[in-house]
């Protein structure tokens, strides 16, 4: 499953959830226009998300219910107990269809009917919109009253051509066809739906046709995305296949059964009528004499006669096609010939009236001829299988199964007599099935099945010359439909979508949770990780003031365990904090499009590492710094498309954006191909700002020159414009990621591109210190700022003008004392050796000495800004608890430095 | 441009989608007696169709896709 579908169900069961609250809180008060607005919201947005899957059924009813709140809000329905509970039902729908989907990762077509049901009612309770609907709504919405179906069936089966329906005609196997009408919505273009690609994707089609639902209008008044096209479609698919082709449109579309001889309408131009009436008496006798040889050779003869483009000519060809396929279908034939003279094509359901069941049992009369008798080898299995049946059923040991038996074996017995083609038998069959179970007895079975047996061979004859066929058949088609009916009645009343409002939702997976208690929690391991650190000590106390080493010992055993096991804490309340960088680099994509858009410039912009993660905090702050460099790098950075072709580039740039993980820091990367930054105009622009004098200039090395964009006041663009150019920028950029404990690095080629990359640390929470000691007081040191310590003796410092210098590895390095910059008035303390401790620290890309009295051990420490009065003290970073209880400062040096 | 449009013969290539019915429908009314060529046409969306269908346009060239000419065939048929 993935992200996002997840992130879709979780927010859907809240949503349902607040949906379902709000329906509460409106029942008592029903007119709280705030309520109903945001109840419409709710619904709204669970749609929309909806719509990013596929999942049509949930979709259609969220509609409907966001149309009928939409009703309710702009007064037209009243909110009542009906309403809320149509809703209610609606989202235990959804309910279950998340629950469906949680489990099968994807939505299965059975809740198909369910869902345009449900909609169907709240469409229902939906008051029409103020202007009339429109005739096309109007059309699906009421499929026509039930006597107009068979000539509104007749008018379809003309729509689709003569030549498709003789395919579908004589390739139908046994059982009826299906005839789909479907009316697109007449705004379903604005939808991008494409109505005619659906129709000639169903599946099993065998032919369609396309009708016009209103005459043309005048060609300067037509709307050419107002859809007026209806299909006529004709398809052996099953009902199931075609509902879930047409799942996204279940209302719009109607499935009629056909027997394919209702297909014979003949068609075509009807001039020349009674020269043929000869042909119609000549092929009335062949056909009393049951001389179809002959029918069919006069038929062809005729046919070959006649302009293919008349009446007469389709209805022959539909004369030889059933000819062709069933013979025996003599008033089917009888029916064709006579039309030639009334020019009308047969009336099959006036037809099919009159001689009973004569059209849909030809079907299954052309099915028992087609199979025959059955062969003896097959005579003795279906005897021996029934014979079976009556054993199993004789059985009588008065199992609990013994309905389900008693089902079973009619099932058998049922199938043996259809395959065998005894419809007549199968209709006695049923009667004493039928007793059998209202009395719960099988008697009435074994009789019927000994009175069978004994009489089977001669059943099976008598019926092999006498086709007549009962009505029972039809009958016996509907008896399972009932049943299901039955079924779908009894489900109606129990608990619908298999949930009840006392129905627990299940635990949930995921919780949201608000930042200020995950805070709370990270502060507390925080402490916890302090103060484990005062066991060292303990251990320490125990074994040097009280002497009991053993103790000891033992503490630092524990210690390890703590030690463990908060190390573990931290690391998951920081995978809890922890968001991937797409959280930041979303917003790049539409920004770059528009801004470049906007410079006329061509940029193609590459993200890489999205799902590359880290504190909440520092991608929070990340922010506003990337766009401010992704900004400057589209208007100074890239070149306008003419000038890159110019310049042998390709007019597309490309600004590739790359989040990596490297130990415990994140690294960005922005790199872009445009003009790059020019050292000398960086230079020259520095000097005239009074940022650098004169001796600096000559100087700075290109790529120390090119860092000077970083220098507060500094602007390279040649005019202001609304996006960059006015000075701010990359100096707040290096503060702010200064500020995250980050660093920043530039690199540029001129004419080939700039890189700038920031490294962030993963978490901000716990820092790593050096405790240093400055007259008889603990500082603490950041120790990504410390490259090393050494200890310098006192020979190895000179003095240059006033200030200290050391060589440290062959280059000259510069000393301060901490005691001097933090206003201590006592000198550095040397060692027993003579010598001073130095601790080398970066600032930028220069090392500096700081001269301290001693070091002390690194520590983790969870840092508190200054705060209060002390906040203003830029001098300190801020302040941590030590596990012996002491407070240790923690300096800030980029500040004293 | 899913259909190319000369004097007076509109061709209609391989898929021809919703967007080019408004054009279709225009030119259409410009030139009431043109001719349209779908030999290249694979699909055309309803929007098409339907303009195609009122404004009784000639199709001198149907498509080679039998699928599409049977659907075609009849409606456009004069």
């Amino acid at each position: 499953m993935n992200p996002l579908l997840e992130q879709f169900l979780s927010e859907s069961r809240d949503f349902l959830q607040s949906i379902g609250d709000k329906l509460m809180r409106l029942e008592s008060a029903p007119t709280d226009q705030d309520l109903i607005n945001e109840l419409f919201r709710l619904v709204h947005t669970l749609k929309g998300n909806s719509g990013l899957f596929e999942f049509p059924e949930m979709t259609r009813v969220l509609h409907a219910g966001e149309d009928l709140m939409v009703a309710i809000r702009t007064g037209r329905a009243a909110y009542s107990q009906e309403v809320a509970d149509r809703l209610l039902d609606v989202m235990d729908f959804v309910g279950m269809l998340c629950d469906e989907v949680e489990a099968t990762g994807v939505l299965g077509t059975s809740q198909s009917s369910l869902s345009a049901q449900l909609a169907a009612e709240l469409r229902h309770l939906t008051p029409a919109p103020m202007e009339a609907p429109s005739a096309a709504s109007a059309l699906s919405a009421d499929p026509g009253p039930m006597q107009g179906a068979t000539n509104g069936h007749d008018q379809i089966i003309d729509a689709i051509p003569e030549a498709a329906r003789l395919v579908a005609y004589r390739e139908a196997q046994v059982g009826d066809l299906l005839l789909v009408d479907f009316k697109p919505d007449a705004n379903c273009f604005y939808q991008g739906a494409d109505p005619f690609r659906l129709a000639m994707q169903t599946p099993g089609l065998l032919g369609g046709g396309i009708l016009a639902r209103e005459p043309w209008a005048r060609l300067e008044e037509l709307d050419a995305y107002h859809c007026v096209l209806d299909y006529c479609i004709l398809t052996d698919a099953t009902r199931a296949e075609l509902e879930e082709h047409f799942r996204w449109v279940p209302e719009q579309i109607s499935l009629t059964p056909v027997s394919p001889i209702a297909l014979a309408r003949p068609q075509g131009d009807p001039n020349g009528g009674p020269v043929y009436e000869d042909f119609v008496s000549d092929a009335i006798r062949y056909l009393n004499a049951g001389d179809l040889n002959a029918l069919e050779r006069a038929t062809k003869v005729l046919l070959e006669l006649s302009n293919p483009n008349l009446w007469l000519s389709s209805a022959l060809r539909w004369l030889l096609a059933i000819l062709a396929k069933e013979p025996d279908l003599r008033v089917a034939l009888r029916a064709v010939i006579e039309s030639l003279t009334t020019l009308q094509p047969p009336d099959w359901m006036e037809i099919q009236h009159q001689a009973g069941a004569v059209v849909p049992a030809a079907m299954s009369a052309a099915e028992v001829k087609s199979q025959g008798p059955l062969n003896p080898a097959h005579a003795s299995l279906v005897a021996g299988l029934l014979g079976r049946q009556r054993e199993i059923l004789a059985l009588g040991d008065g199992a609990g199964w013994q309905p389900g038996r008693v089902q079973a074996a009619a099932a058998t017995v049922g199938s043996c007599l259809r395959a065998g083609g005894d419809l007549a038998a199968l209709a006695s069959f049923e009667t004493a099935l039928a007793t059998a179970l209202a009395t719960d007895a099988v008697n009435p079975l074994l009789a019927w099945l000994d009175r069978y047996l004994g009489s089977e061979a001669t059943a099976i004859r008598a019926e092999e010359v006498s086709p007549t066929l009962t009505k029972s058949a039809p009958e016996k088609q509907s008896a399972p439909d009932d049943s299901s009916a039955q079924s779908t009645g009894r489900a109606d009343g129990e608990p619908k979508y298999g949930r009840r409002a006392e129905d627990s939702l299940g635990p949930a997976k995921s919780l949201k949770v608000d930042q200020v208690k995950i805070d709370r929690l990270m502060n507390l391991i925080g402490e916890m990780v302090v103060s484990k650190n005062a066991l060292p000590y303990l251990a320490g106390r125990a074994e040097n003031v009280f002497g009991v080493r053993e103790l000891s010992r033992e503490i630092k055993t524990q210690y390890a365990v703590i030690n463990r096991i908060t190390d573990e804490m931290q690391d998951a309340i920081m995978q809890v904090r922890m968001m991937p960088v797409s959280f930041v680099f979303q917003r790049f994509p539409r920004l770059v499009r528009d801004t470049s858009r906007k410079l006329g410039k061509d940029v193609n912009l590459v993200l890489v590492g999205e799902d590359t993660e880290a504190d909440k905090n520092i991608i929070e702050a990340l922010g506003d710094p990337l766009v401010h460099i992704v900004r400057n790098s589209l208007d100074h950075g890239f070149e306008l498309p003419d000038v890159r072709k110019a310049a042998g580039k390709p007019v597309t740039g490309s600004l590739t954006i790359t989040a990596s993980q490297e130990s415990d820091r994140v690294l960005i990367e922005i790199q872009d191909d445009g003009k790059g930054i020019d050292p000398v105009a960086i230079k020259q622009k520095a000097y005239e700002r009074g940022l650098i004098d004169e001796a600096t200039v000559d100087r700075l090395s290109d790529q120390e020159a090119i860092q000077l964009i970083f220098a507060p006041g500094l602007s390279t663009a040649e005019k202001v414009s609304d996006l960059s150019g006015r000075g701010v920028g990359m100096d707040v950029v290096r503060t702010v990621i200064e500020n995250l404990n980050g660093s920043i690095h530039l690199e540029s080629v001129l004419g080939k591109g700039t890189r700038l990359c920031l490294s962030l640390p993963l978490s901000m929470a716990v820092t790593n210190v050096v405790i240093i000691e400055a007259d008889g007081q603990s500082f603490g040191i950041p120790m990504d700022r410390v490259v090393e310590t050494v200890r310098i003796p006192r020979k190895g410092i000179w003095t240059i003008k006033d200030r200290q210098v050391t060589v440290l590895r062959g280059r000259t390095m510069a000393l301060k004392s901490l005691n001097e910059l933090l206003g201590i008035v006592a000198a550095p303390k040397l060692n027993e050796d003579g010598e001073q401790a130095v601790i080398v620290v970066r600032l930028g890309d220069e090392q500096v000495g700081l001269v301290v009295d001693s070091f002390h051990e690194t520590v983790d420490v969870i840092l508190k800004p200054m705060t209060g009065i002390l906040s203003g003290l830029a001098a300190f970073s801020g302040s941590a608890l030590m596990g012996d209880g002491s407070v240790l400062i923690v300096l800030n040096i980029k500040e004293i430095l | 441009m899913a259909i190319e449009f000369s004097k007076t013969t509109a061709v209609f290539q391989e898929l021809v989608s919703v967007d080019e019915a408004e054009a279709l429908l225009e030119w259409l009314q410009k030139k009431p007696s043109a001719k349209i060529d779908l030999s290249a046409c694979t699909h055309l969306h309803p929007a098409n169709l339907q303009v195609l269908m009122a404004a009784k346009a000639k199709v001198v060239a149907w498509p080679s896709s039998e699928m599409l000419r049977n659907w075609l065939e009849p409606i456009l048929k004069p």
